[in-house]
Formats: structure tokens, C-alpha cells, sequence
């Protein structure tokens, strides 16, 4: 007989089986206990200077008193030996004379004596100066008001661990007595709702499927839309120019230094072998940045265009290609492929993996030469597949459609750009 | 020996491949249970993906009944369905994604307890793919 609570978990195929409910337990009892803590944290730091803080310098009545005596107090704290300033004073409270030292908050102690002398010298013995007392303690008192910032700071660290823990709590217990649809339910209602107060409503439409962006957002010159590019190639480049200059940032100071000690007289042999390895390093990010910058300005733009988007499955459709640059080309070509991308956690990594499920070479064409200012111009036909599955999107999953350019011109690595598409399902009239 | 709850779900129509646009109804049955012990019960039209990548959901159809909105007759509870199917995403067995759809229905009983029973149906008809050779 199945049972319905599990206490251990393990693997079956690429499903998990365990226990749900001691799992739900588990985090509910984890976020609990952080839930705890913020609060514990939140209530000492409240109680112990927040509060005191506050009643200092908002309901301590203010008075007049006499400074009678002043000297430096040594305490030690955990073996370390701290100063304080000490201030007897006199002063009135309801027609009664007190006599007391006066409170310093624990802001005044000091490892310096010289600073708590300091602190004292501010106040000269027999002159009068303004007090503040406790109202429920008029034997408390002080000579200084303000508000220490810097503990008020730390409550940043408990206000944290009950934002996390109680909003874990809350979900945990939302999930509790709820089933994954019902939970789906309700994530799909929150965004149908933030999607409503924007422009972009039909997007229920078409579930699963990417919007497409309007014809009029990218129209083409030559066909009715052109597409974006999406190229790993500006990633590349905006990397390799992030890392040649830090690196050789650093490595630059480490120049200068040893430079400098060469000039006084006094080389540093030892600095210098060390600084080589570095130097080299360098010099080929320095090499790895011309050659991606190079490689993006001598192949020049690629522009795609299509006479019809968002696509649909079955349909017939043109594409215009245009290549900017002048080259003596390897070979250009043109794919309509898809791609299937899942993403997936293996222990506490998240991995991607993707899979290029059809691939159909729409245009090829080897040796020959770029040279007219307008680059290389080509059109072509093409027919997405009539059962094709269409173009599809969830949190981890992914159907994406690509026209793909791929080249090699002489003298440089092959390049490839990607043009993302969109492809509804067969025999549809409807547009996104 | 406390009862098995029995689910059973079927279809109006005999095939159990749709075209998007066209009406899934059915019915399902609840056997061998404790009408005081049922807490909820839980229907769902839904699409979940299956494969490489984590599970993705998607409810198309939600509704949650309690006993009292079922009807009774020959020894069980009969709760019936129907909705329009929306135009995508289609099921799909994909090398890494896949698409599923699936008739859910989930009976909660008293102690947390939970049974679910689920009834796959296509939607639309789409290529299966084979791969491309390298």
C-alpha cells in the first residue's frame, strides 16, 4: 500500500519522490526560526538604544545643573581596558537637590584615556550647565543628547532576517493547504492583472507562446519587418574590454612601483618575476580585445528581414539578407533552425541545456567577394514546416525559433548572428 | 483497513487528441469514500512540461467543489466539466521539452491527505522530432 507520507527522498527517473508534507515542514519550521531571530535581534537592539534613544531626546526634562567634580573612570571588559568621563553633578528636581553622576551612554567609552579626557575637560567644575532627566527616573540623568546612528544601523540586520523569515512563513503557509494549480491559478491571475494597466493585454491569446513585438516597432526597408539581432559576439567584446582594463589597471600600478624603486636606485628582481606571469596575462587580453573589436568592425552589419511576423506554421514566407563589410568570403549561409532550451538544477547549480531539434539551410554560398558599399544582398524563400511545433516559453523551457547567419571570411574565425522568431501554431487567423 | 478512495475520469468524446478551440467535457467519479472526510475536491485543465528542465505549469480550467455541489447516484459522486480549449501551447514530445496535457482531479481529505487522479489528452497535432545528425 502506497503511503502517503515519506520521511526520506530519492530519485526516480527525472522525478523526485519524498515526503512534500516534510519537506513544507522543514522550511516552514527553518523560516520560523529566522523569523525568531529577526524578531529577538529587532526587540534587543529596540529595547537597548533605539528606545533610550529615543526618550532622551524627545521626553527627558531639561534643568539646570552644577558640575561639582570630573575625572576619568577605568573599567576593564573582557580584558580590554576602557575610559570614561565621569561628571558629579547637582541639580533640582520638584524642589529636591539630587546629587549624582551623571548617565553616559556606552557610545563614551573609550580605549584612548586622552579622549575621555577630552571628553571631561568640556565641562569646568562649579559652572552650570543644561541637564537632561528621566521623568520616570529623575536619578537619571545626562549632560549630552543625540542619537547613536551607528546602532541604529544594525537593525538593518534583524529588520532583514524578519522580512526573509516572514515572508517564507507566509508562503509556507500558503502552500500548505494549497495544490500546485491552485497556486498556478494565482500567479496567472497576478499577471493577467500587472499585464492589464499596460498596453500589452491580448498576450492571453496565445498561452505559452513570446509576444511579438508590432510590425511598426521594426519595419524593414526591403521586406515588411526586420529582426533583431541577438549576437554573442557584443557580449564577448564588452567582456574582453571590462577585463583588459582592470587587469592591466592593476598590473600598471604594480609597473609604476617598480619602476619608481629602478629609478632610486634599488630594483625589486624578485617583484619583477613575480609581475611577469601578470604582464603576460595582460598582454593577451590586450590581444583578445583588438581581435574581437577588429573582428566586429570588419564584419560589418548583418540585417535580416522577413515579409511577414509573427510566423505561422505551414506558411511560405520571403527573407531578405544583407551583409555589411568588405570581404573575400569563406562561405555565408542562412539556417531556419529550432531549438529546444531547458533549464534545470543539479545540486545548487542551475544549468542550461539546449538541443537543435531542426535545421533547414535556406541560402549557401562559398568564395566569393564583398565589395560594393552596400555589402551583400541576397533574397530567399522559405517554408516553415507545416506540423513545426510553434514557438513556446515557460520559467524553465523553452521552443525557440532562429534564423541563424552563419560566415567565415578569409584571414578571420567563423561568426555566426542569431535572429530570433516567433511561429504560431498551423491555421490560425488570428495575430498576437 | 480505512478506504482507498477511488477517482476515475472520462472524456465525452471517445478520441483523445483535441484541436485547439474545440470543447473538453467529461465527468469524474469519486468511490469509496468518507463524505465526512472530504474536504475539497479540485478540478483542473492544465499543460505541464515534462523532460530536461524543471516542471513548468500551466492551468487552463480551475474549479473547487466541495461533496455538497457533486451529484450522487449508484454508490458514487459524479462531477462533471466542459471548457473551450485555448489555441496553444500544443503537447509536444519534444528530445528535452515536453508539453502535456491532462485532465487533474485532486480530493483533499481530512489529516492533510491528498489523492490525485489525472487523465492525458492532446492538444493539437505537432511533429515529434527525431534530432539532427551531427
Amino acid at each position: 500500500m502506497a503511503r502517503w507520507f515519506r520521511f526520506y527522498e530519492k530519485k526516480r527517473g527525472h522525478r523526485r519522490t519524498g515526503s512534500p508534507v516534510l519537506g513544507m515542514l522543514g522550511e516552514l519550521c527553518f523560516h520560523g526560526a529566522v523569523f525568531f531571530l529577526g524578531c529577538l535581534g529587532l526587540a534587543l537592539i529596540l529595547v537597548s538604544v533605539v528606545i533610550p534613544d529615543w526618550r532622551q531626546n524627545r521626553e527627558f526634562i531639561q534643568t539646570d545643573c552644577t558640575v561639582l567634580d570630573t575625572g576619568v573612570a577605568k573599567t576593564e571588559k573582557n580584558g580590554v581596558v576602557l575610559y570614561r568621563p565621569v561628571l558629579r553633578i547637582r541639580y533640582q528636581v520638584a524642589g529636591e537637590t539630587k546629587v549624582i553622576a551623571a548617565h553616559e551612554p556606552s557610545s563614551r567609552y573609550t580605549e584612548d584615556p586622552k579622549q575621555a579626557e577630552a571628553w571631561v575637560q568640556a565641562f569646568v567644575p562649579g559652572q552650570k550647565y543644561p541637564c537632561w532627566y528621566d521623568p520616570a527616573n529623575p536619578d537619571r540623568v545626562v549632560l549630552v543628547r543625540g542619537y547613536h546612528w551607528g546602532y541604529w544601523f544594525f537593525l538593518l540586520v534583524p529588520a532583514a532576517l524578519v522580512g526573509v523569515g516572514g515572508a517564507g512563513l507566509i508562503y509556507g503557509l500558503i502552500r500548505w493547504g494549497t495544490s500546485a494549480e491552485r497556486r498556478a491559478v494565482w500567479t496567472q491571475q497576478a499577471q493577467a492583472l500587472s499585464r492589464s494597466e499596460g498596453p500589452s493585454a491580448p498576450v492571453s491569446a496565445w498561452p505559452g507562446i513570446p509576444l511579438a513585438p508590432e510590425p511598426n516597432e521594426s519595419p524593414g526597408t526591403t521586406l515588411a519587418y526586420r529582426l533583431p539581432m541577438v549576437s554573442q559576439r557584443g557580449w564577448a567584446l564588452a567582456a574582453s574590454f571590462v577585463f583588459c582594463v582592470l587587469w592591466n589597471g592593476v598590473v600598471l600600478i604594480f609597473v609604476i612601483l617598480l619602476v619608481s624603486r629602478y629609478l632610486h636606485g634599488s630594483p625589486d628582481w624578485v617583484g619583477t618575476a613575480f609581475l611577469v606571469p601578470f604582464g603576460l596575462i595582460g598582454g593577451a587580453s590586450i590581444y583578445w580585445f583588438f581581435r574581437e573589436f577588429i573582428l566586429a568592425a570588419i564584419i560589418g552589419p548583418t540585417i535580416v528581414e522577413v515579409s511577414e511576423h509573427p510566423l505561422r506554421a505551414g506558411g511560405r514566407y520571403e527573407l531578405f539578407l544583407a551583409q555589411a563589410g568588405r570581404l573575400k568570403m569563406k562561405f555565408l549561409e542562412i539556417l531556419l533552425v529550432c531549438e529546444e532550451e531547458a533549464i534545470y538544477r543539479q545540486g545548487t547549480t542551475t544549468r542550461r541545456e539546449t538541443v537543435r531539434v531542426y535545421e533547414d539551410r535556406l541560402f549557401r554560398q562559398e568564395d566569393f567577394r564583398i565589395a560594393t558599399a552596400e555589402g551583400f544582398q541576397t533574397h530567399c524563400r522559405f517554408t516553415v514546416p507545416p506540423t513545426a511545433m510553434h514557438s513556446f516559453l515557460s520559467p524553465h523551457n523553452k521552443v525557440q525559433w532562429t534564423i541563424l547567419v552563419h560566415g567565415e571570411a578569409h584571414g578571420w574565425p567563423p561568426y555566426q548572428r542569431r535572429f530570433p522568431l516567433i511561429i504560431l501554431p498551423a491555421n490560425t487567423e488570428d495575430r498576437l | 483497513m480505512p478506504l482507498q478512495p477511488q477517482m476515475t475520469i472520462r472524456l465525452d468524446a471517445e478520441a483523445r487528441t483535441f484541436t485547439p478551440g474545440s470543447t473538453l467535457s467529461g465527468q469524474y467519479w469519486l468511490e469509496a469514500i468518507l463524505p465526512e472526510e472530504v474536504k475539497a475536491i479540485e478540478l483542473s485543465v492544465l499543460w505541464y512540461t515534462e523532460g530536461k528542465g524543471e516542471e513548468d505549469l500551466g492551468v487552463h480550467f480551475f474549479r473547487r467543489d466541495t461533496l455538497d455541489q457533486l451529484s450522487y447516484a449508484a454508490g458514487r459522486w459524479i462531477g462533471s466539466f466542459s471548457t473551450v480549449l485555448p489555441r496553444s501551447p500544443l503537447s509536444y514530445q519534444g528530445l528535452i521539452v515536453k508539453i502535456v496535457w491532462a485532465v487533474r482531479v485532486r480530493l483533499f481529505l481530512a489529516g492533510a491527505k491528498q489523492h490525485v487522479e489525472e487523465l492525458r489528452f492532446r492538444l493539437g497535432s505537432v511533429w515529434t522530432p527525431k534530432g539532427i545528425a551531427k
